[in-house]
């Protein structure tokens, strides 16, 4: 098995100006707990795929991300570039503040044939795909716009996982995350057996504007927060998903939290509607139409997601079996006639302001890599000479 | 507002190219952040509704932002253009909108949404959705992993900052009266990045001037292959060779640090010096030949740098280079693409020259470079025959963290007691005043604290491009002829210094159409051959200390006065040397 370690980009919160940090000893008390564990992940959810990279120094990355296309995947962008290791915090606006050691910027994309593929089944060998061409708006910090699309040079025979596009997700809608990541903090992951999960019973906390135009809040732009414990290291870049329709609205960036257990940990995500000149610019590439997210009729029957359902959920504490009567796994709910549209907007609980303070002063970025991974290089390339 | 300007840590220091040597006095800023105001919950639970979270708000809330600029797309709608039609934009903050906030611009030409950044230039700096802006390119050599982390951006983000950050705001002389924000596209100067980048700036972002920290090839291929159809101002930062400074460019490409002919006499001068000491140390007659070496590369900068220095090169009784017997003189040319180090340094050592000039790049200098290898080849403090003194090149003078670990690794390893008294180096020199440089400095480590000093070069040359797109005039579109028209008005005149004091009254200086003035810069003042657009530049002497065990650089401590046509200075690093 091989020994990964997380890219830890903590401390310095200041999502919320003046909290005080979590108090020592709470952060460690769950790591034991599992996260996305909540549930397996079954093969309808097979479009959510592995991301491994591996780099010239033969270190690895591990991601998760989604099949949106049959040579397409969407990730984070941080999983596919370049970055810089050290403590770093994000502003409400989207920027990188507070990073003494320059944590939290993004490089060059990595080579896209350095990308490999896997599904969900184990034991892997052989990666199924890799990458052609990296995709992105070329943010050069993670605390915004940290989403890319990776075309592969194989398409893959596995279920494609349709996209929210030309509307946002709602507040208090209720969603599932799934990747690969880890239950804790400190935990082993071996890319060739680590098991596909999902996590159930989240809804969308808060969804940021599409610009800073639109009006500076506590989300950043174009993010979406979902509460409590949820994601890990390895989960970047893995798809949050309508539960009521299994349309992608979010990609899994980062998290603000001394651990992935503790309770008041707040992950943020990518919201993904408003990304649609970068959707189309991918697609285009790959060649593809992406699936849309199917809108059943408002009449829906019994999933509770609809708007009814949502304004008792608690901050992200629900029981995971909550939800599981939902029915139709995330990844396959698009067909399923029984499946309705997400909750209409509602004014939902009340989370005060002085809450966010709950939050633990860190931002983590999940993915995996091993031990000497993602360092920046030491030494510039050197200007060749042609002459 | 420049959105990026934070400080860094674990900075690079290697300097890709040419650059200005210069001791500067170290001083430590701060940076000030102000803290974030209370912000109204995002939409969500309990939170107050942001409004505007849905793509119809976003397309609507574009339009009423157009119809403002001057100069750029909202002005070409008003100039004429009914409705939109199949334009995709008419302003550069709708196509910010549309894509993720990312810097874009509405181009003028044809009203599509262009992206600034791109693969091969990946950063971009500025208030870009500004209907106002001013889009240029840059260059820098980029570390893939950290692209920001780069002290030839750092100086030129120090400029936008003082032209073009909240004091001053940019460029007078905007629609209404508005300021015109300075907005610069970076891209990789790395070879595979080059064309690409140079495409993406004029073709695709279509900015009216480059400051192009370019190899002079690179430099020269990017005007023919442009010129024709896009009138594109160049501004090099750096130096440019004999051919790029005297080929027919339309005026169109400038350079701030002079060609390999400025150079050259400071080589001469040096290897007189180096005789002198060496017969005197050695203990040779009159009688006892000198040997020399000259090492070049087939590269243009360094052939340009070969062919300038060889016909003046002088010893053994004063005979020229050329006239030496083979014995005694050893010119070697490296094909860069295949340099055989090895081989040559095997040449080089069994010749065993007294004298290593270097008119070469990397190759010589680099880890496991011909230096490294020639000093292998040799055997040591031990070898029977002494070791050779070198003279290194400009281009060296960017890379001389390698040849100080060379000569530290000398001292603890092999016996060598002073290696230092064994290099020398010629660069390019700074100012005769050091006032504006030091200033310079003071701030740059203010904002990027750990950026080198050696770095003034590319700060001259951000106001140099802003000044001179200033004086192109306002009334008209800025295109790279009224830039370089603009540039001819910053030669002569009442003397401004560049820096954050006297940016008003320099504007205001040039606001009066026909009006000029004498630009001093952190390098001096603005010698440039007006018919060239090449800067002339004095040669400097650099040479190194022993401090403790180490070996530390010291910088300018000779400088060639071209009129006298002397060295001049005092040199501090060891005896029988000079004067």
């Amino acid at each position: 098995m091989t020994r990964w370690r997380a890219l830890v980009a903590s401390a310095l919160g200041t999502w919320a100006a003046g909290c005080a940090p979590m108090a020592p000893g709470e952060t460690d008390a769950a790591q034991a707990e599992a996260i996305v564990a909540g549930e397996a992940s079954g093969a309808e959810q097979d479009g959510v795929v592995l991301l491994r990279a591996v780099l010239e120094d033969k270190s690895e990355i591990l991601c998760s991300a989604s099949l949106v296309g049959p040579n397409l995947i969407m990730t984070a962008r941080h999983c596919v570039a370049y970055i810089t290791e050290g403590p770093f915090s994000c502003s409400q606006t989207g920027e990188l503040i507070d990073n003494p050691t320059g944590g939290g910027r993004l490089g060059r994309d990595l080579p896209a044939e350095s990308l490999e593929i896997y599904a969900g089944k184990t034991p892997r060998k052989v990666p199924l795909a890799h990458g052609l061409q990296v995709i992105s708006t070329l943010p050069p910090t993670v605390c915004e716009n940290d989403l890319a699309f990776v075309v592969l040079d194989t398409a893959l025979d596995l279920p494609i996982v349709p996209l929210r596009l030309g509307r946002p997700a709602q507040p208090l809608e209720p969603v599932v995350l799934i990747g690969y990541g880890t239950s804790a903090n400190d935990q082993l992951i071996d890319y060739k057996t680590q098991a596909r999960q999902q996590k159930r019973g989240l809804e969308v906390a808060a969804v940021g504007p599409d610009a800073l135009e639109d009006g500076v809040t506590t989300v950043p732009p174009r993010a979406l927060i979902v509460e409590g414990p949820s994601g890990c290291i390895g989960d970047s870049g893995g798809p949050l998903v309508a539960e009521a329709t299994g349309a992608v609205l979010g990609v899994y960036s980062l998290q603000r939290g001394n651990s992935c257990s503790a309770p008041g940990v707040r992950n943020q995500l990518v919201h993904v509607p408003p990304f649609q000149t970068l959707i189309d610019e991918a697609f285009a590439a790959a060649g593809c139409e992406p699936l849309l997210e199917t809108m059943p009729g408002t009449g829906g029957a019994n999933d509770g997601g609809g708007a009814g359902g949502a304004p008792e959920a608690g901050a992200g504490n629900e029981e995971p079996e909550a939800s599981s009567a939902n029915g139709g796994a995330a990844g396959a709910a698009a067909s399923d006639p029984e499946v309705t549209g997400p909750p209409a907007k509602s004014s939902g609980c009340s989370v005060a302001g002085g809450q966010n303070c709950a939050f633990p002063a860190q931002i983590v970025a999940l993915l995996v890599f091993s031990a000497l991974a993602r360092r920046r290089r030491l030494a510039w390339p050197s200007l060749a000479r042609r002459g | 507002m420049l959105a990026k300007l934070r400080p860094f840590v674990k900075p690079r220091v290697l300097r890709a190219a040419l650059l200005l040597s210069a001791a500067c006095v170290g001083a430590v800023g701060c940076l000030v952040v102000s803290p974030l105001e209370e912000l109204p919950a995002a939409a969500g639970k309990g939170g107050k509704s942001a409004g505007g979270m849905n793509a119809a708000g976003t397309a609507s809330g574009a339009s009423s932002l157009g119809g403002a600029a001057a100069g750029e797309a909202g002005e070409a709608v008003s100039a004429g253009m009914t409705g939109q039609g199949s334009q995709e934009c008419l302003t550069n903050a709708e196509c910010q909108r549309k894509n993720a906030s990312e810097p874009y611009r509405c181009r003028p030409s044809d009203h599509t949404c262009v992206a600034l950044k791109s693969e091969a230039c990946p950063l971009a700096y500025g208030d870009a959705a500004n209907p106002d802006a001013i889009y240029f390119g840059a260059f820098a050599t980029l570390n893939p992993s950290a692209l920001e982390d780069n002290s030839i951006i750092w100086s030129h983000l120090l400029a936008l900052d003082e032209l073009s950050g909240d004091k001053v705001g940019g460029l007078p002389d905007g629609a209404n009266g508005m300021r015109r924000p300075l907005v610069m596209v970076v891209c990789d100067n790395t070879d595979e990045y080059v064309e690409p980048a140079l495409s993406h700036l004029i073709e695709d972002v279509q900015v009216p001037a480059v400051l192009a920290t370019l190899k002079p090839g690179d430099l020269r291929r990017s005007y023919d292959a442009y010129h024709t159809k896009h009138d594109v101002f160049y501004l090099s930062p750096v130096s440019v060779t004999s051919t790029v400074a005297t080929a027919p460019d339309k005026d169109l490409v400038w350079s701030l640090l002079g060609q390999p002919s400025d150079m050259a006499p400071t080589y001469a001068a040096l290897l007189k010096l180096a005789e002198k000491r060496l017969r005197k140390d050695r203990d040779l007659q009159p009688a006892d030949k000198l040997k020399v070496a000259l090492v070049t590369t087939t590269d243009a900068f360094d052939t340009d740098l070969y062919e300038a220095v060889e016909p003046l090169l002088r010893f053994n009784d004063d005979q020229l280079a050329l006239d030496n017997s083979p014995d005694n003189y050893l010119p070697i040319k490296l094909d860069s693409a295949h340099p055989e180090l090895d081989t040559n340094a095997q040449i080089i050592a069994d010749f065993g020259p007294d004298v290593i000039l270097s008119a070469a790049s990397e190759l010589f200098s680099m880890d496991g470079g011909l230096l490294q290898k020639i000093e292998e080849e040799w055997g040591g403090a031990q070898a029977t025959k002494a070791l050779p003194f070198y003279v290194l090149s400009p281009y060296n003078a960017g890379d001389l963290n390698r040849i100080i670990l060379l000569m530290n690794d000398a001292i603890e390893f092999t016996g060598e007691a002073d290696p230092q008294l064994r290099f020398v180096g010629v660069s390019v020199a700074g100012s005769r005043d050091a006032t504006l440089q030091n200033k310079y400095a003071l701030r740059l480590r203010g904002m990027f604290k750990k950026a080198n000093f050696d770095t003034a070069n590319y700060y001259d040359a951000t106001y140099f491009l802003a000044y001179a797109m200033y004086g192109a005039g306002t009334e008209t579109e800025l295109r790279g002829s009224t830039i370089a028209q603009g540039m001819h008005r910053l030669l002569s005149g009442t003397s401004y210094d560049v820096g954050p004091n006297n940016i008003d009254t320099t504007f205001k200086a040039l606001s009066n159409a026909g009006s000029s003035i004498h630009l001093a810069s952190t390098l001096g003042p603005p010698d440039f051959d007006a018919e060239t657009g090449v800067r002339a530049v004095d040669g400097s002497v650099l040479c190194f200390e022993k401090v403790g065990l180490t070996v530390q650089l010291r910088t300018d401590v000779l400088r060639y006065d071209r009129d006298a046509g002397k060295l001049t200075g005092s040199f501090p690093c060891f005896s029988n040397f000079y004067p």
